[in-house]
Parts: C-alpha cells; sequence; structure tokens
C-alpha cells in the first residue's frame, strides 16, 4: 500500500505529485464514510438535474393548453422517470449520503460498522441508477416498443403486464430500482450497527444528537419496507419472464396486491424521505436559535411514534380502489393519528425558535421556511385522509400538490439547508452567504408559485398525468403560472450550483466550527481527518462542545 | 487529547475495490435479464472476483493500513472556554421582543383538553341531532361521513338510527382529531393574550368555520349545504370553551426531565461568537 515505506507525515505524497488517475482511483476503491458519503450526495445531486429537466419538460408542455411541444408517449415517460429518479435516485442517496457522513461523526466513532459494505452499498445505488436511465438507448429490444419505463413511478398492474408493457423498459424500471435498493438496504444495517454499537465513552442512547436518533428511525423503516419492494418486484420479474401470474388478473392473479406490496413499501418510503428533513431541521434550528432543542425526549418519541404509525397507514393511498367500508375507516383514522406526533414536532421547532437569538443565515432560512411548509402539507395530507374526499381529489393535481409540498417543500428545503450548514464540514470551505440567499429567494418563491397554485387546479378538477388540455376549462391562468414557477426554481438551482463551484473556487476557509455549534462534528477539522478523531471522545451531555465552551454553565448539570 | 501525540499513525480498514467489483457483476447478471446471456457470464466472473476479493479483506485477518495522523498545523484546535459567556435573559427586559414562556403545559394537558372537549362536542353533537331530526344519534351518522360515504351512498342509510359499524368510525375519527387539536390548543392557546377560553371557545371556532365552510363549499358544493353550520359552531364553541378551560385550570409546569427552569423556559441566549459576516 501506498503509505506503507514510511508512517511519518513527509512521505506522504503531496496532492500535487498525484495525476487524476490516482484522485479516481481513491475515490472509487475509497470505503471512508466520508468519502463514500459525499458520492452519495454528489450522485443524488446529479440524478437531481436529470430528474428536474424531465420536470422541466413537462412543465413547458402544460405551461399552456393543447399544446403540442413533448408527445402524449413521451410524457408519460417523462413522468414516470421524473418520480422514480426523484425518489429512489435522488431521496435516497442523499438521504443515506448524510446519514453516511454524519453519524460517525456525531456520535465520535472513526468509521462506519461494516466500511466495505458500505462501499457496496454506494455502488449498487449508483448501478442501478446507470441501469434505470440505460433503458432510455437500450430498450427497444426486439420489439421497438418503448423507450424509458412509462408506467408511473407506482408501477401499477396491469401496465406493467406483459401484454400492456412490450420491449424492455418495465424490466429497466424494475431492475433498476430492486439493484438501488440493495443499496439503500446495506447502508440501513450499517447505520443501524453503527449508531447501536460504535458510540463513544459517554454517548448513551439519550445523549446522541436528534439526528442521529431520526437516522435510527429511518434504517428501521427502510429494513422494514425495502424488502417487501424488492419481494413485488422479483414477483413481478416472474410475471414477466417466466410466466406467473402474481399480479395478472385475467389468469386468477390480484392488480390489487401489487398496490398494497407498493404502498406498504410506498408509504414508509415517504416517510424515510421526510424523517431525514426533520432530522436536519432539528440540528440547524438549535444552533441558529442559539438554544437546545425543546424537548428532546419528546422529539425521540414523536419520532419513534412516527415510525410505528407509518407502517399501518398504506392503503390511504387506495381508497379509490374499493377496498370495502371497513378498511376505508381503519386506514383514514389511522392516517389522522399520524398528524398527532408531527404536530408536536412542529410545536417543539418553534419553541426551540421562541425566545432564541435568531441568526438569519442560509441553513436557518431554509429551516424556517420548512416549518411554514411542512404544516401546510401536512394540513393537505390530513384532508386528503378522509376517504370521501379523496375520491374526489385522488390523482387529480391536488394530490400532486401535497407531496410536493412535502418532498420539495419539506424534504428539499431541509436538504438544501444541509448542504449549507454541513459543506463547511466536507470540505473546509465556506459557501457564500450572498449567492445562498438568492438561491433561498429565488427558490422560495419559485416554489410557491408552481405549487400553492396547483391546489387550485386540483379542486377544479385537474386530473394528474395528463399531457394537455383544452382552453375552455379554466385550468389554463394556474398552469401558466404553475410552469412560471418553474424557471425561477430554475434559476435558483443555478445559484445553489454556483455556489458549490465558488467556494471551491474562492477557498474561504471555515475553521473546525464556523457555526458555533455543539455536536461532535464540529470539534474536529474541516475536512476531518480519515480517522475523524485523534482520540475518542467523551462526552457528558447532548451537547459535548457546549460543555467545553462553557464550563461554568455546563448542560451535565441540567439533563 | 494529549496522550496521543506521540502517535503517528492510526489504523483504519485499507481501501478496495472488491466491494466495487462485486457489485459490477452482480448488477451485469441481473442486466443480463435484458440484453444478452453473455452479460450473466461475464458477471458471474466478475462477482465472484469480488467476492473473492471481498473475502481476503476480512480473511484470515482484516487487511488494515496504516493512516498518517494530521500534523498539528493542520488538527482542529482544542476547544477552549468562550470568553463571551452565557447571557441569562431577565424576563421582562426592557426593550426585548419576546414575551418568553416561563412555563408551559405538557403535551399531557393537551390530550386531557382534547378527551374533555371531545366529550362536551359530542354532547352538542347530540342535542343537535335530537332538535332538528329526532334522534340522537343523526349528528353521530353524520359526523362519520369524514371517513365513509353516506351522503349519496346506495341504499341510503338510515341517518337516524343507530349502526355500530358507522359510531365506531364516527368515534375513530373523532377521537383521533380532538387528541390532536387538544394538543394545538394546550400548546397555542397560554401564548395569547388574554383568557385561554376567549380564544378557544370563540376566536378559533369562528376560523375554524369559516375554513371548513370554504373548504367543504370548494370541494363538494352539495355537502355544504348539508351541514348546519350554526350548530357546527355551537359544537365547536363547546370544544374550545371546554378544552380552554382544561388547559387553564392545569398547572404548567416549570422543568420536565428535572431540567432547570431557566434551561427548559428558554432563557439562556449565547451571544452570537462574533463571525464577520454575523448580522446578530
Ligand atoms: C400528516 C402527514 C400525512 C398525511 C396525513 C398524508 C396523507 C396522504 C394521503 C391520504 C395520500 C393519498 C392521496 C391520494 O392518492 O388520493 C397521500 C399521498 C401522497 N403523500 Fe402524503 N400524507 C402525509 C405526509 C406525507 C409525507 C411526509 C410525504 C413525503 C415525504 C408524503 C408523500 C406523499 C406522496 C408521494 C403521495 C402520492 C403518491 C402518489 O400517488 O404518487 N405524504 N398522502
Ligand atoms: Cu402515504
Amino acid at each position: 500500500m501506498a503509505s506503507s515505506e514510511g508512517l511519518s507525515v513527509s512521505t506522504v505524497p503531496k496532492d500535487v505529485d498525484r495525476t487524476w488517475l490516482d484522485h479516481m482511483h481513491e475515490w472509487v476503491s475509497t470505503v471512508d464514510h466520508k468519502r463514500l458519503g459525499v458520492l452519495y450526495i454528489f450522485s443524488g445531486l446529479f440524478f437531481f438535474i436529470l430528474g428536474g429537466l424531465e420536470a422541466t419538460a413537462m412543465r413547458a408542455q402544460l405551461a399552456i393548453p393543447a399544446n403540442d411541444l413533448v408527445e402524449p408517449a413521451e410524457f408519460n415517460r417523462l413522468f414516470t422517470m421524473h418520480g422514480t429518479t426523484m425518489v429512489f435516485l435522488v431521496g435516497m442517496p442523499i438521504v443515506t449520503g448524510f446519514g453516511n457522513y454524519l453519524i460517525p461523526l456525531m456520535i465520535g466513532a472513526r468509521d462506519m460498522a461494516f466500511p466495505r459494505l458500505n462501499a457496496w452499498g454506494f455502488w449498487m445505488f449508483f448501478f442501478g441508477g446507470i441501469v434505470l436511465y440505460m433503458s432510455y438507448f437500450a430498450s427497444m429490444g426486439l420489439y421497438g416498443a418503448g423507450t424509458a419505463p412509462d408506467v408511473g413511478w407506482f408501477a401499477y398492474s396491469p401496465l406493467t403486464g406483459r401484454a400492456f408493457s412490450r420491449g424492455n423498459a418495465t424490466d429497466y424500471w424494475i431492475l433498476g430500482i430492486l439493484i438501488s435498493g440493495f443499496g439503500s438496504m446495506s447502508g440501513a444495517i450499517n447505520m443501524l450497527t453503527t449508531t447501536l454499537t460504535m458510540r463513544c465513552p459517554g454517548m448513551t442512547m439519550r445523549r446522541i444528537p436528534l439526528f442521529v436518533w431520526m437516522m435510527l428511525v429511518v434504517s428501521f423503516l427502510m429494513l422494514l419496507a425495502l424488502p417487501v419492494l424488492t419481494a413485488a418486484q422479483v414477483m413481478l420479474l416472474f410475471d414477466r419472464f417466466l410466466g406467473a401470474h402474481f399480479f395478472d388478473t385475467q389468469a386468477g392473479g390480484d392488480a390489487v396486491l401489487w398496490q398494497h406490496f407498493f404502498w406498504f413499501f410506498g408509504h414508509p418510503e415517504v416517510y424515510i424521505l421526510i424523517v431525514p428533513g426533520f432530522a436536519y431541521a432539528s440540528e440547524i434550528i438549535p444552533v441558529f436559535s442559539r438554544k437546545v432543542i425543546f424537548g428532546y425526549v419528546t422529539m425521540v418519541a414523536a419520532s419513534i411514534c412516527i415510525g410505528l404509525v407509518a407502517v399501518g397507514v398504506w392503503a390511504h393511498h387506495m381508497f379509490t380502489v374499493g377496498m370495502g367500508r371497513g378498511l376505508d375507516i381503519w386506514f383514514a383514522i389511522i392516517t389522522m393519528v399520524v398528524g398527532i406526533p408531527t404536530g408536536i414536532k412542529l410545536f417543539n421547532w418553534i419553541a426551540t425558535m421562541y425566545g432564541g437569538k435568531i441568526r438569519f443565515r442560509v441553513p436557518m432560512l431554509f429551516a424556517i421556511a420548512f416549518i411554514g411548509q411542512f404544516l401546510l402539507a401536512g394540513l393537505t395530507g390530513i384532508m386528503l385522509s378522509g376517504a370521501p374526499f379523496t375520491w374526489q381529489l385522488s390523482d387529480s393535481y391536488f394530490v400532486v400538490a401535497h407531496f410536493h409540498y412535502v418532498l420539495i417543500g419539506g424534504l428539499l428545503f431541509t436538504v438544501f439547508g444541509a448542504c449549507y450548514f454541513w459543506f463547511p464540514k466536507m470540505f473546509g470551505w465556506m459557501m457564500s452567504e450572498r449567492l445562498g440567499l438568492w438561491h433561498f429567494v429565488l427558490f422560495f418563491i419559485g416554489f410557491h408559485l408552481t405549487f400553492t397554485t396547483m391546489h387550485i387546479q386540483g379542486l377544479l378538477g385537474m386530473p394528474r398525468r395528463i399531457y394537455t388540455y383544452e382552453p375552455d376549462r379554466g385550468w389554463a391562468i394556474w398552469n401558466a403560472i404553475t410552469s412560471a414557477g418553474v424557471v425561477l426554481q430554475g434559476l435558483g438551482v443555478a445559484f445553489f450550483l454556483l455556489a458549490i463551484f465558488m467556494a471551491f473556487r474562492q477557498k474561504k476557509p471555515a475553521g473546525p466550527d464556523p457555526w458555533d455549534a455543539w455536536t461532535l462534528e464540529w470539534s474536529t477539522s474541516s475536512p476531518p481527518p480519515e480517522y475523524n478523531f485523534l482520540s475518542l471522545p467523551e462526552v457528558r451531555s447532548r451537547r459535548p462542545l457546549w460543555d467545553l465552551k462553557h464550563p461554568e454553565d455546563p448542560d451535565w448539570e441540567h439533563e | 487529547m494529549t496522550e496521543n501525540e506521540e502517535k503517528e499513525s492510526l489504523s483504519l480498514p485499507a481501501s478496495t475495490a472488491a466491494p466495487l467489483f462485486f457489485a459490477f457483476g452482480l448488477v451485469l447478471l441481473l442486466a443480463s435479464l435484458v440484453t444478452n446471456v453473455i452479460f450473466a457470464y461475464v458477471g458471474a466472473v466478475i462477482a465472484v472476483l469480488g467476492a473473492h476479493g471481498w473475502w481476503r479483506e476480512m480473511l484470515p485477518r482484516e487487511h488494515i493500513e496504516p493512516v498518517p495522523v494530521q500534523p498539528l498545523s493542520e488538527r482542529a484546535p482544542e476547544i477552549t472556554p468562550q470568553p463571551a459567556s452565557v447571557e441569562h435573559l431577565v424576563v421582562g427586559e426592557d426593550g426585548h421582543r419576546v414575551r418568553l414562556p416561563l412555563e408551559y403545559h405538557p403535551y399531557a394537558t393537551g390530550l386531557r383538553a382534547g378527551i374533555a372537549g371531545g366529550i362536551a362536542m359530542a354532547v352538542v353533537g347530540g342535542i343537535h341531532g335530537l332538535v332538528a331530526a329526532g334522534s340522537v344519534w343523526a349528528a353521530f351518522n353524520g359526523f362519520a361521513s369524514i371517513v365513509m360515504p353516506l351522503f349519496g351512498a346506495s341504499p341510503p342509510p338510515d341517518m337516524l338510527s343507530f349502526h355500530p359499524g358507522i359510531m365506531v368510525a364516527a368515534l375513530g375519527v373523532h377521537i383521533a382529531l380532538s387528541l390532536l387539536i387538544g394538543i394545538v390548543y394546550s400548546s397555542v392557546l397560554p401564548m395569547l393574550p388574554g383568557h385561554p377560553r376567549l380564544w378557544g371557545g370563540i376566536v378559533a371556532p369562528i376560523v375554524w368555520t369559516a375554513a371548513g365552510w370554504a373548504a367543504v363549499g370548494l370541494v363538494t358544493p352539495d355537502g355544504a349545504g348539508a351541514v348546519s353550520w350554526g350548530w357546527f359552531i355551537a359544537s365547536q364553541i363547546a370544544f374550545g370553551l371546554v378544552a380552554g378551560e382544561v388547559v387553564s385550570r392545569s398547572t404548567p409546569v416549570r422543568t420536565l426531565q428535572s431540567y432547570t427552569l431557566s434551561g427548559r423556559a428558554g432563557l439562556e441566549a449565547t451571544p452570537a461568537q462574533g463571525h464577520p459576516e454575523d448580522h446578530s
């Protein structure tokens, strides 16, 4: 190995001596949780650009009535690839990436429990994404039918049957998601094991940062939900390749069974995506309010409740199937129950800010916007939990508005916040506050233009997944506004990319602790050395750095 | 951290591309389904090689690599006590923009308020049914329509008699929503100036009713006609008055998890540490 001739610092080759191939080799063969975390996050951002372009194409088509910019069949592929990409290739890797990067640092460990499995997981995810996108080039197959998959992100039967989906496009969907699912499962095993077994001295479960607690809930949900999807996908492969009839109604199979399998995975999945958003907010808000998080124990309890209830509500996505009264009622009520722990969390974030000395820096701006937007998203969610209400609005733009409020207003905003917050730790450079502000303002206005108006189209009866509409429906003006918002969001993202680029160019040093924060990752250098901590830290409270900075009034006297 | 300073390196798991190859092999193997069987052979070989490489990383001994420690100049300096000490806000301090919540109601109060308010609301609902339709059950049957189809169902259920199934549904929704609103009230009412009963009993019902009326009217224009909005407000007022009463009677807690008052109530605020672009 490279450094075996000598261990002292001076013999380590300096950056200038290494070619880009050496760098590449280091990255592809790495088992370091920090590098893998960065790989996950940057691949996620890469796919985010792809998914964003797909969305832009759809909104361009819908901007005016009776438009013919995008063909009907192409439109189907666009919304399928957009949804699949955003959930599986953007949300999942970014969530796993931040978990990977931060969990060991926050609990005072030198790496994840299974570093090589970690690398395997990343590559499975990455190749899974490539396989999905290969469909654009390779799925013509013998039939010349279709390129990218066009069955929607939940791939309902019978659309996925051989008879309705010829060629291999649907198979690419199955395989891509199946492969990347293995990556996520191994990531979950790793995060779970690391948190449970590798905490530094004094880091009891009552002292781990809320981020770590929430990622624990997320890992649990991943392990519970993903295998079900994987199994269902294998069954679908059997249907398609071996002539099985699991989901083939005409041969005695059951199309609704697929829906149950999919949503048994799908609803926990949406919590797998939003709870990390809670996790970022729970770290950012206290630091920028200069206050300790309000109600740590309640927050943990609420997270666990959400995790438990989240696995019992899946069929609220199936109210229109005709499940029968008993099931409709059960799933409606239990869905309303989710609102209780979720509401508690909102109060705790607000109470954390209340009376604090708030610093309106870019990460905090994103977190504050998240609170309001997530509240609205939760309210439309509660509305949709009433089964008769959903009968009216299911598969309309109202539902599309609801889940984009959660996924963008909730998750993506906190992800942006998290990027500005932890970027200095990951790379050692500050991101520009000015560019960040542009990013925030443009994206915020664009988001509301697009998605707040979208509720109205839904109420006016516009169905989702239509490629065009007639001018006389009264939807035109709202669609024009919705599409206009996309331009601003695109500009916002451009400022984000510019801010990342400029940070590497300008190299404004961040120092180990740019935000005057309190969790362990800020006690080591930025970027942290490969081994994270020279000697393992010892902690006595939930805010170890506070204790060191304020020996006259340490936290452990209060906890 | 001093005891470690003479260490020159630390051992970490060595880098290896074996997991990459293992993953790549598996992917080719699976991709053979949609390409050509040759992919399966190549993939199988690569996967076996990768698995073997991975195996050798672990056995007979885990392959670890010495990583040189950072030179002193690159390490994070030890954390030193900050000169700016904790600033304890004084309650009612001049010019401070906030009213500090010195005490707050535990979430359990919210749950109790929700239950009590829910009972009061059900009583008003029952009376409404009696007065308007001559049956206590009318209101409950109507309430269940939040989660089940009753209006316009065929055959239309008899809205005046008792149906156990509908009752269970109505109760489930009612309990879930009462608890949720109870928690909202217990968190929000004490922060508002004036008396909780006023806000919970007068202002909130009007706001809810307006919102509900607007939403129902938009979504199901027929539905708005089916609701007696006067009684709707009355039941909201019953809920709000009772829940407000429970909240105002409960003893607010000064501490949770034996945390000091100042910490818990948010009294401590550190001055920001003077970063150049700090606005505060
Ligand atoms: C208070 C919490 C929530 C409630 C009560 C709720 C309720 C619902 C309901 C009933 C539906 C089905 C609507 C229909 O298909 O007609 C739905 C759809 C959806 N929700 Fe939520 N939701 C909540 C939070 C979330 C969160 C946190 C996320 C994601 C991070 C999310 C993402 C989605 C998605 C993606 C769909 C649409 C799935 C599709 O049809 O493609 N929801 N929600
Ligand atoms: Cu759901």
